[in-house]
Protein backbone atom coordinates (compact mmCIF):
# COMPACT_ATOMS: atom_id res chain seq x y z
CA UNK A 1 0.00 0.00 0.00
CA UNK A 2 2.82 2.39 0.94
CA UNK A 3 4.62 1.51 -2.29
CA UNK A 4 1.52 2.31 -4.32
CA UNK A 5 1.00 5.68 -2.60
CA UNK A 6 4.66 6.51 -3.13
CA UNK A 7 4.33 5.72 -6.84
CA UNK A 8 1.24 7.95 -7.10
CA UNK A 9 3.16 10.73 -5.36
CA UNK A 10 6.05 10.38 -7.81
CA UNK A 11 3.62 10.39 -10.75
CA UNK A 12 1.83 13.53 -9.57
CA UNK A 13 5.10 15.29 -8.79
CA UNK A 14 6.19 14.70 -12.41
CA UNK A 15 2.82 15.98 -13.66
CA UNK A 16 3.29 19.06 -11.46
CA UNK A 17 6.80 19.45 -12.84
CA UNK A 18 5.44 19.40 -16.39
CA UNK A 19 2.79 22.03 -15.53
CA UNK A 20 5.46 24.19 -13.93
CA UNK A 21 7.57 24.00 -17.10
CA UNK A 22 4.48 24.80 -19.17
CA UNK A 23 3.85 28.04 -17.21
CA UNK A 24 7.40 29.07 -17.93
CA UNK A 25 7.20 28.61 -21.73
CA UNK A 26 3.47 29.23 -22.32
CA UNK A 27 4.17 32.69 -23.80
CA UNK A 28 6.87 31.45 -26.15
CA UNK A 29 5.48 31.01 -29.64
CA UNK A 30 6.96 30.23 -33.02
CA UNK A 31 8.20 33.54 -34.38
CA UNK A 32 8.42 34.25 -38.09
CA UNK A 33 12.07 34.79 -38.94
CA UNK A 34 11.13 36.64 -42.17
CA UNK A 35 11.88 35.33 -45.67
CA UNK A 36 14.84 32.96 -45.38
CA UNK A 37 17.74 33.33 -47.80
CA UNK A 38 16.97 31.40 -50.99
CA UNK A 39 18.69 28.08 -51.35
CA UNK A 40 20.56 27.15 -54.49
CA UNK A 41 18.97 25.14 -57.29
CA UNK A 42 21.06 22.14 -56.25
CA UNK A 43 20.04 22.59 -52.63
CA UNK A 44 16.35 22.70 -53.53
CA UNK A 45 16.71 19.55 -55.63
CA UNK A 46 18.48 17.81 -52.74
CA UNK A 47 15.53 18.59 -50.48
CA UNK A 48 13.30 16.84 -53.01
CA UNK A 49 15.67 13.85 -53.32
CA UNK A 50 16.75 14.84 -56.80
CA UNK A 51 13.25 15.34 -58.22
CA UNK A 52 13.37 18.76 -59.87
CA UNK A 53 9.60 19.12 -60.33
CA UNK A 54 8.96 18.24 -56.69
CA UNK A 55 11.59 20.81 -55.69
CA UNK A 56 9.75 23.39 -57.78
CA UNK A 57 6.35 22.58 -56.29
CA UNK A 58 7.77 22.62 -52.75
CA UNK A 59 9.38 26.02 -53.38
CA UNK A 60 6.14 27.37 -54.87
CA UNK A 61 4.14 26.13 -51.87
CA UNK A 62 6.64 27.79 -49.55
CA UNK A 63 6.42 31.05 -51.52
CA UNK A 64 2.64 30.94 -51.46
CA UNK A 65 2.48 30.46 -47.68
CA UNK A 66 5.35 32.67 -46.51
CA UNK A 67 4.43 34.90 -43.62
CA UNK A 68 1.40 32.89 -42.56
CA UNK A 69 2.81 31.14 -39.56
CA UNK A 70 0.75 29.45 -36.84
CA UNK A 71 -2.00 32.04 -36.90
CA UNK A 72 0.48 34.89 -37.26
CA UNK A 73 -0.14 36.66 -40.57
CA UNK A 74 2.43 39.30 -41.53
CA UNK A 75 1.96 42.33 -43.80
CA UNK A 76 3.94 42.31 -47.05
CA UNK A 77 5.83 45.39 -45.86
CA UNK A 78 7.64 43.18 -43.33
CA UNK A 79 8.94 40.80 -45.98
CA UNK A 80 12.54 40.82 -47.13
CA UNK A 81 12.00 41.34 -50.88
CA UNK A 82 15.69 40.92 -51.63
CA UNK A 83 15.52 37.30 -50.52
CA UNK A 84 12.04 36.90 -51.97
CA UNK A 85 13.35 37.87 -55.39
CA UNK A 86 16.16 35.31 -55.03
CA UNK A 87 13.50 32.66 -54.29
CA UNK A 88 11.51 33.66 -57.39
CA UNK A 89 14.58 33.45 -59.60
CA UNK A 90 15.68 30.10 -58.15
CA UNK A 91 12.21 28.53 -58.33
CA UNK A 92 11.64 29.77 -61.89
CA UNK A 93 14.90 28.12 -62.94
CA UNK A 94 13.58 24.79 -61.64
CA UNK A 95 10.55 24.95 -63.95
CA UNK A 96 10.47 27.75 -66.49
CA UNK A 97 7.23 26.49 -68.08
CA UNK A 98 4.95 26.76 -65.06
CA UNK A 99 3.21 30.04 -64.26
CA UNK A 100 2.71 29.83 -60.52
CA UNK A 101 5.86 31.68 -59.48
CA UNK A 102 5.27 34.64 -61.86
CA UNK A 103 1.60 34.66 -60.75
CA UNK A 104 2.63 34.84 -57.09
CA UNK A 105 5.00 37.69 -57.90
CA UNK A 106 2.56 39.55 -60.14
CA UNK A 107 -0.66 39.21 -58.18
CA UNK A 108 0.29 38.49 -54.55
CA UNK A 109 3.63 40.08 -53.74
CA UNK A 110 3.07 43.09 -56.03
CA UNK A 111 0.43 44.35 -53.58
CA UNK A 112 3.15 45.79 -51.34
CA UNK A 113 3.03 49.53 -50.63
CA UNK A 114 6.75 50.11 -50.93
CA UNK A 115 8.25 51.25 -54.21
CA UNK A 116 11.69 49.77 -53.58
CA UNK A 117 10.10 46.37 -52.94
CA UNK A 118 7.75 46.72 -55.89
CA UNK A 119 10.72 47.43 -58.16
CA UNK A 120 12.12 44.00 -57.28
CA UNK A 121 8.88 42.37 -58.39
CA UNK A 122 8.77 44.37 -61.59
CA UNK A 123 12.39 43.43 -62.28
CA UNK A 124 11.56 39.74 -61.91
CA UNK A 125 8.49 40.04 -64.16
CA UNK A 126 10.56 41.86 -66.80
CA UNK A 127 13.10 39.02 -66.80
CA UNK A 128 10.41 36.32 -67.04
CA UNK A 129 8.41 38.27 -69.62
CA UNK A 130 11.34 38.42 -72.01
CA UNK A 131 11.46 34.64 -72.28
CA UNK A 132 9.98 33.13 -75.42
CA UNK A 133 8.07 30.43 -73.49
CA UNK A 134 4.36 30.26 -74.38
CA UNK A 135 2.51 33.36 -73.32
CA UNK A 136 5.07 34.65 -70.86
CA UNK A 137 5.07 38.00 -72.66
CA UNK A 138 2.00 38.80 -70.57
CA UNK A 139 4.26 39.28 -67.54
CA UNK A 140 5.76 42.25 -69.35
CA UNK A 141 2.26 43.70 -69.69
CA UNK A 142 1.68 43.13 -65.98
CA UNK A 143 5.08 44.71 -65.17
CA UNK A 144 4.08 47.67 -67.33
CA UNK A 145 0.79 48.04 -65.49
CA UNK A 146 2.57 47.96 -62.12
CA UNK A 147 5.18 50.47 -63.29
CA UNK A 148 2.54 52.82 -64.71
CA UNK A 149 -0.18 52.73 -62.08
CA UNK A 150 1.47 51.56 -58.84
CA UNK A 151 5.03 52.76 -59.17
CA UNK A 152 3.99 55.71 -61.40
CA UNK A 153 7.32 55.54 -63.17
CA UNK A 154 6.72 56.63 -66.77
CA UNK A 155 10.30 56.07 -67.93
CA UNK A 156 10.23 52.46 -66.72
CA UNK A 157 6.77 51.97 -68.27
CA UNK A 158 7.99 53.17 -71.66
CA UNK A 159 11.12 51.04 -71.31
CA UNK A 160 8.99 47.92 -70.69
CA UNK A 161 6.73 48.83 -73.60
CA UNK A 162 9.87 48.97 -75.75
CA UNK A 163 10.75 45.44 -74.62
CA UNK A 164 7.29 44.27 -75.68
CA UNK A 165 7.73 45.90 -79.08
CA UNK A 166 10.95 43.97 -79.61
CA UNK A 167 9.79 40.71 -78.02
CA UNK A 168 11.10 37.69 -79.99
CA UNK A 169 7.87 35.67 -79.71
CA UNK A 170 5.70 35.61 -82.82
CA UNK A 171 2.58 34.95 -80.75
CA UNK A 172 2.24 38.49 -79.43
CA UNK A 173 -1.01 40.22 -80.40
CA UNK A 174 -0.57 43.51 -82.21
CA UNK A 175 -1.88 45.64 -79.35
CA UNK A 176 1.11 44.64 -77.23
CA UNK A 177 3.44 46.02 -79.90
CA UNK A 178 1.62 49.35 -79.77
CA UNK A 179 1.53 49.80 -76.02
CA UNK A 180 4.32 52.38 -76.20
CA UNK A 181 2.12 54.51 -78.42
CA UNK A 182 -0.84 54.15 -76.08
CA UNK A 183 1.28 55.11 -73.06
CA UNK A 184 2.70 58.13 -74.86
CA UNK A 185 -0.82 59.16 -75.83
CA UNK A 186 -1.96 58.68 -72.25
CA UNK A 187 0.72 60.95 -70.83
CA UNK A 188 0.12 63.66 -73.42
CA UNK A 189 2.93 62.78 -75.82
CA UNK A 190 0.41 62.82 -78.64
CA UNK A 191 2.90 63.55 -81.42
CA UNK A 192 5.07 60.54 -80.57
CA UNK A 193 2.05 58.28 -80.12
CA UNK A 194 0.60 59.42 -83.42
CA UNK A 195 3.83 58.74 -85.30
CA UNK A 196 4.17 55.26 -83.85
CA UNK A 197 0.60 54.30 -84.74
CA UNK A 198 0.73 55.74 -88.23
CA UNK A 199 4.04 53.98 -88.85
CA UNK A 200 2.63 50.70 -87.52
CA UNK A 201 -0.42 50.91 -89.79
CA UNK A 202 1.73 51.81 -92.77
CA UNK A 203 4.33 49.09 -92.27
CA UNK A 204 2.19 46.28 -90.93
CA UNK A 205 -1.24 46.75 -92.48
CA UNK A 206 -0.89 43.49 -94.43
CA UNK A 207 -0.01 41.34 -91.43
CA UNK A 208 -2.07 42.91 -88.66
CA UNK A 209 -5.49 41.69 -87.66
CA UNK A 210 -8.16 44.08 -89.07
CA UNK A 211 -9.57 44.61 -85.58
CA UNK A 212 -6.17 45.81 -84.38
CA UNK A 213 -5.95 48.24 -87.29
CA UNK A 214 -9.47 49.47 -86.60
CA UNK A 215 -8.59 49.98 -82.94
CA UNK A 216 -5.56 52.10 -83.85
CA UNK A 217 -7.58 54.09 -86.39
CA UNK A 218 -10.21 54.74 -83.74
CA UNK A 219 -7.62 56.09 -81.27
CA UNK A 220 -5.96 58.15 -83.98
CA UNK A 221 -9.24 59.66 -85.13
CA UNK A 222 -10.76 60.30 -81.70
CA UNK A 223 -7.72 61.32 -79.64
CA UNK A 224 -4.60 62.04 -81.65
CA UNK A 225 -5.30 63.64 -85.05
CA UNK A 226 -6.60 67.17 -85.51
CA UNK A 227 -9.13 67.99 -88.24
CA UNK A 228 -6.51 68.86 -90.86
CA UNK A 229 -4.53 65.66 -90.19
CA UNK A 230 -7.70 63.62 -90.33
CA UNK A 231 -8.46 64.99 -93.78
CA UNK A 232 -4.88 64.44 -94.97
CA UNK A 233 -4.56 60.89 -93.66
CA UNK A 234 -7.79 59.66 -95.17
CA UNK A 235 -8.18 57.28 -92.24
CA UNK A 236 -11.16 58.92 -90.59
CA UNK A 237 -13.44 59.36 -93.61
CA UNK A 238 -15.91 56.68 -92.54
CA UNK B 1 17.08 -22.36 -59.72
CA UNK B 2 13.77 -21.05 -58.39
CA UNK B 3 11.68 -22.72 -55.70
CA UNK B 4 8.01 -21.97 -56.27
CA UNK B 5 6.99 -22.87 -52.67
CA UNK B 6 9.62 -20.45 -51.32
CA UNK B 7 8.33 -17.66 -53.60
CA UNK B 8 4.84 -18.47 -52.40
CA UNK B 9 6.10 -18.40 -48.81
CA UNK B 10 7.46 -14.85 -49.29
CA UNK B 11 4.19 -13.64 -50.81
CA UNK B 12 2.17 -15.29 -48.04
CA UNK B 13 4.40 -13.62 -45.45
CA UNK B 14 3.75 -10.23 -47.08
CA UNK B 15 0.00 -10.81 -46.84
CA UNK B 16 0.28 -12.20 -43.29
CA UNK B 17 2.33 -9.18 -42.19
CA UNK B 18 -0.45 -6.97 -43.63
CA UNK B 19 2.17 -5.26 -45.82
CA UNK B 20 -0.12 -5.16 -48.86
CA UNK B 21 -3.10 -3.86 -46.92
CA UNK B 22 -1.15 -1.26 -44.94
CA UNK B 23 0.67 0.06 -47.99
CA UNK B 24 -2.55 0.32 -50.00
CA UNK B 25 -4.10 2.21 -47.07
CA UNK B 26 -1.03 4.45 -46.85
CA UNK B 27 -1.27 5.12 -50.60
CA UNK B 28 -4.92 6.13 -50.13
CA UNK B 29 -4.05 8.49 -47.27
CA UNK B 30 -1.18 9.93 -49.25
CA UNK B 31 -3.43 10.57 -52.27
CA UNK B 32 -5.97 12.33 -50.05
CA UNK B 33 -3.34 14.46 -48.32
CA UNK B 34 -1.81 15.41 -51.65
CA UNK B 35 -5.20 16.35 -53.09
CA UNK B 36 -5.76 18.54 -50.03
CA UNK B 37 -2.31 20.16 -50.30
CA UNK B 38 -2.71 20.63 -54.06
CA UNK B 39 -6.10 22.26 -53.68
CA UNK B 40 -4.52 24.94 -51.49
CA UNK B 41 -2.39 26.18 -54.40
CA UNK B 42 -3.68 29.34 -56.08
CA UNK B 43 -3.21 27.89 -59.58
CA UNK B 44 -2.19 24.56 -61.17
CA UNK B 45 -3.86 22.63 -58.35
CA UNK B 46 -3.88 19.42 -60.38
CA UNK B 47 -0.14 19.55 -61.02
CA UNK B 48 0.61 20.18 -57.35
CA UNK B 49 -1.59 17.29 -56.20
CA UNK B 50 -0.09 14.95 -58.78
CA UNK B 51 3.53 15.78 -57.97
CA UNK B 52 3.00 15.57 -54.20
CA UNK B 53 0.99 12.34 -54.47
CA UNK B 54 3.40 10.46 -56.69
CA UNK B 55 6.51 11.64 -54.84
CA UNK B 56 5.13 10.69 -51.42
CA UNK B 57 3.75 7.33 -52.59
CA UNK B 58 7.11 6.49 -54.11
CA UNK B 59 8.84 7.09 -50.76
CA UNK B 60 6.15 5.26 -48.80
CA UNK B 61 6.39 2.14 -50.95
CA UNK B 62 10.20 2.13 -50.79
CA UNK B 63 10.12 2.47 -46.99
CA UNK B 64 7.44 -0.22 -46.64
CA UNK B 65 9.22 -2.71 -48.88
CA UNK B 66 12.61 -2.12 -47.26
CA UNK B 67 11.30 -2.56 -43.71
CA UNK B 68 9.35 -5.69 -44.63
CA UNK B 69 12.26 -7.35 -46.43
CA UNK B 70 14.88 -6.50 -43.83
CA UNK B 71 12.80 -7.73 -40.90
CA UNK B 72 11.55 -10.77 -42.82
CA UNK B 73 15.08 -11.92 -43.69
CA UNK B 74 16.57 -11.13 -40.28
CA UNK B 75 13.72 -13.00 -38.60
CA UNK B 76 14.54 -16.00 -40.79
CA UNK B 77 18.08 -15.94 -39.39
CA UNK B 78 17.02 -15.34 -35.78
CA UNK B 79 14.44 -18.15 -35.74
CA UNK B 80 16.80 -20.52 -37.60
CA UNK B 81 14.19 -20.66 -40.35
CA UNK B 82 16.92 -20.25 -42.96
CA UNK B 83 18.78 -23.27 -41.59
CA UNK B 84 15.59 -25.28 -41.77
CA UNK B 85 15.14 -24.32 -45.43
CA UNK B 86 18.72 -25.15 -46.24
CA UNK B 87 18.40 -28.63 -44.76
CA UNK B 88 15.82 -29.32 -47.47
CA UNK B 89 17.13 -30.18 -50.96
CA UNK B 90 17.40 -26.51 -51.74
CA UNK B 91 20.64 -24.81 -52.75
CA UNK B 92 21.76 -21.55 -51.21
CA UNK B 93 21.64 -19.83 -54.60
CA UNK B 94 18.09 -21.11 -55.08
CA UNK B 95 17.20 -19.67 -51.68
CA UNK B 96 18.50 -16.21 -52.64
CA UNK B 97 16.96 -16.24 -56.13
CA UNK B 98 13.58 -17.46 -54.85
CA UNK B 99 13.49 -14.76 -52.19
CA UNK B 100 14.56 -12.21 -54.78
CA UNK B 101 11.76 -13.32 -57.12
CA UNK B 102 9.20 -13.12 -54.31
CA UNK B 103 10.30 -9.60 -53.35
CA UNK B 104 10.44 -8.58 -57.02
CA UNK B 105 6.83 -9.74 -57.49
CA UNK B 106 5.89 -7.52 -54.53
CA UNK B 107 7.80 -4.61 -56.10
CA UNK B 108 5.92 -5.10 -59.39
CA UNK B 109 2.63 -5.41 -57.52
CA UNK B 110 3.11 -2.07 -55.78
CA UNK B 111 4.37 -0.52 -59.01
CA UNK B 112 1.09 -1.70 -60.56
CA UNK B 113 -0.95 -0.24 -57.69
CA UNK B 114 0.79 3.13 -58.14
CA UNK B 115 0.16 3.01 -61.88
CA UNK B 116 -3.52 2.35 -61.17
CA UNK B 117 -3.59 5.29 -58.74
CA UNK B 118 -1.94 7.42 -61.40
CA UNK B 119 -4.46 6.26 -63.97
CA UNK B 120 -7.28 7.10 -61.55
CA UNK B 121 -5.89 10.61 -61.18
CA UNK B 122 -4.85 11.22 -64.76
CA UNK B 123 -6.94 8.79 -66.76
CA UNK B 124 -7.94 11.24 -69.46
CA UNK B 125 -4.46 12.59 -70.05
CA UNK B 126 -2.56 9.32 -69.51
CA UNK B 127 0.35 9.60 -71.92
CA UNK B 128 3.80 8.32 -72.78
CA UNK B 129 5.26 10.35 -69.88
CA UNK B 130 3.02 8.51 -67.40
CA UNK B 131 4.04 5.13 -68.82
CA UNK B 132 7.74 6.02 -68.66
CA UNK B 133 7.30 7.20 -65.08
CA UNK B 134 5.53 3.99 -64.04
CA UNK B 135 8.06 1.71 -65.74
CA UNK B 136 11.06 3.49 -64.22
CA UNK B 137 9.42 3.46 -60.78
CA UNK B 138 8.96 -0.31 -61.06
CA UNK B 139 12.65 -0.64 -62.02
CA UNK B 140 13.56 1.49 -58.99
CA UNK B 141 11.47 -0.75 -56.70
CA UNK B 142 13.10 -3.86 -58.20
CA UNK B 143 16.54 -2.44 -57.49
CA UNK B 144 15.61 -1.45 -53.95
CA UNK B 145 14.06 -4.79 -52.96
CA UNK B 146 17.15 -6.62 -54.13
CA UNK B 147 19.44 -4.17 -52.36
CA UNK B 148 17.35 -4.71 -49.21
CA UNK B 149 17.74 -8.47 -49.63
CA UNK B 150 21.50 -8.06 -49.97
CA UNK B 151 21.93 -5.82 -46.91
CA UNK B 152 19.67 -7.96 -44.75
CA UNK B 153 21.69 -11.07 -45.69
CA UNK B 154 25.01 -9.36 -44.99
CA UNK B 155 24.30 -7.09 -42.01
CA UNK B 156 23.41 -8.78 -38.73
CA UNK B 157 21.23 -6.08 -37.20
CA UNK B 158 17.85 -5.37 -38.83
CA UNK B 159 17.98 -1.72 -37.70
CA UNK B 160 21.40 -1.15 -39.24
CA UNK B 161 20.42 -3.06 -42.39
CA UNK B 162 17.26 -0.93 -42.85
CA UNK B 163 19.23 2.25 -42.28
CA UNK B 164 21.90 1.11 -44.73
CA UNK B 165 19.32 0.44 -47.47
CA UNK B 166 17.62 3.79 -46.92
CA UNK B 167 21.02 5.54 -46.93
CA UNK B 168 21.79 3.76 -50.20
CA UNK B 169 18.44 4.88 -51.63
CA UNK B 170 18.91 8.53 -50.63
CA UNK B 171 22.48 8.56 -51.91
CA UNK B 172 21.40 7.03 -55.23
CA UNK B 173 18.75 9.71 -55.61
CA UNK B 174 21.11 12.52 -54.65
CA UNK B 175 24.03 11.30 -56.74
CA UNK B 176 23.52 13.91 -59.48
CA UNK B 177 23.78 16.67 -56.85
CA UNK B 178 26.95 15.18 -55.41
CA UNK B 179 28.51 14.78 -58.86
CA UNK B 180 27.35 18.28 -59.80
CA UNK B 181 29.18 19.76 -56.80
CA UNK B 182 32.31 17.77 -57.65
CA UNK B 183 32.20 18.78 -61.32
CA UNK B 184 31.67 22.44 -60.41
CA UNK B 185 35.00 22.29 -58.55
CA UNK B 186 33.74 24.33 -55.60
CA UNK B 187 35.13 22.13 -52.86
CA UNK B 188 38.49 22.70 -51.20
CA UNK B 189 41.73 20.75 -51.64
CA UNK B 190 41.17 19.11 -48.26
CA UNK B 191 38.05 17.44 -49.63
CA UNK B 192 39.77 16.14 -52.77
CA UNK B 193 40.17 12.56 -51.42
CA UNK B 194 36.43 12.51 -50.61
CA UNK B 195 35.68 13.66 -54.14
CA UNK B 196 37.66 10.72 -55.52
CA UNK B 197 35.90 8.40 -53.06
CA UNK B 198 32.49 9.68 -54.16
CA UNK B 199 33.43 9.27 -57.83
CA UNK B 200 34.36 5.64 -57.12
CA UNK B 201 31.14 5.04 -55.17
CA UNK B 202 29.05 6.68 -57.90
CA UNK B 203 30.52 4.32 -60.49
CA UNK B 204 28.78 1.37 -58.80
CA UNK B 205 25.58 3.17 -57.80
CA UNK B 206 22.40 3.16 -59.90
CA UNK B 207 21.22 6.64 -60.93
CA UNK B 208 17.81 6.58 -59.26
CA UNK B 209 17.59 10.37 -59.62
CA UNK B 210 17.11 9.89 -63.36
CA UNK B 211 14.13 7.58 -62.81
CA UNK B 212 10.53 8.51 -62.06
CA UNK B 213 10.83 12.26 -62.52
CA UNK B 214 7.49 13.88 -61.78
CA UNK B 215 8.10 16.49 -64.50
CA UNK B 216 7.28 13.70 -67.01
CA UNK B 217 3.78 13.48 -65.53
CA UNK B 218 3.14 17.14 -66.28
CA UNK B 219 5.12 17.94 -69.41
CA UNK B 220 5.52 14.46 -70.91
CA UNK B 221 8.68 12.41 -71.36
CA UNK B 222 11.71 14.13 -72.92
CA UNK B 223 12.73 12.98 -76.39
CA UNK B 224 16.10 11.58 -75.30
CA UNK B 225 14.64 9.29 -72.63
CA UNK B 226 15.79 5.68 -73.04
CA UNK B 227 13.92 2.90 -71.29
CA UNK B 228 16.63 0.53 -72.53
CA UNK B 229 19.19 2.38 -70.39
CA UNK B 230 17.00 2.12 -67.29
CA UNK B 231 16.21 -1.55 -67.97
CA UNK B 232 19.89 -2.30 -68.46
CA UNK B 233 20.84 -0.42 -65.33
CA UNK B 234 18.26 -2.36 -63.33
CA UNK B 235 19.40 -5.69 -64.78
CA UNK B 236 23.10 -5.04 -64.16
CA UNK B 237 22.67 -3.68 -60.65
CA UNK B 238 20.27 -6.39 -59.55
CA UNK B 239 22.74 -8.95 -60.94
CA UNK B 240 25.52 -7.31 -58.94
CA UNK B 241 23.72 -7.34 -55.57
CA UNK B 242 22.27 -10.81 -56.06
CA UNK B 243 25.63 -12.34 -56.90
CA UNK B 244 27.13 -10.58 -53.86
CA UNK B 245 24.29 -11.93 -51.66
CA UNK B 246 24.79 -15.45 -53.08
CA UNK B 247 28.54 -15.29 -52.41
CA UNK B 248 27.90 -14.12 -48.87
CA UNK B 249 25.40 -16.92 -48.14
CA UNK B 250 27.64 -19.58 -49.69
CA UNK B 251 30.57 -18.48 -47.50
CA UNK B 252 28.41 -18.26 -44.38
CA UNK B 253 28.98 -20.90 -41.69
CA UNK B 254 25.86 -22.03 -39.83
Amino acid sequence: MFKLISLYCILFSFVAGNVWLWTDVRGVRAAWPNVPPAMSEQGAKSYALGDQQLAYRMSATLLQNLGENDGDVRPLLDYNYEFLNDWFVMAHKLDSQSSIVPILAAYVYSSVDDNAKLEKIIGFLIDVGQEETGRFWRWLVRAMFLARYKLENIDLTIQIAGLLEEHPSSELPAWTRNLRAYILSDIGEKQAAKEIMLETIKSQHQTLDPSEINNMIFILCTELLDDQEKAQSGLCSS
Amino acid sequence: MISAPLVNYVLTAAIRDKLVLSLILAIGVSLSMSAFLGSSAIVEQGSFALVYAMSSIRLLVVAGLVLFIVFFVRRAFDTKEIEYFLTAPLGRITYILSNSLGFSILACLFGGVITLALFALEGQSFSEGHIYWSVTIIIEFLIIVNVALFFSMVVGSPTIAAMAVLAFYFLARLMSQVLGIIDAGITSEVLRPFEILMQVISSVMPRLDLMGQTAWLIYGAPDNLSLIFFGLQGFIFIGLVLSAACLDLIRKQF
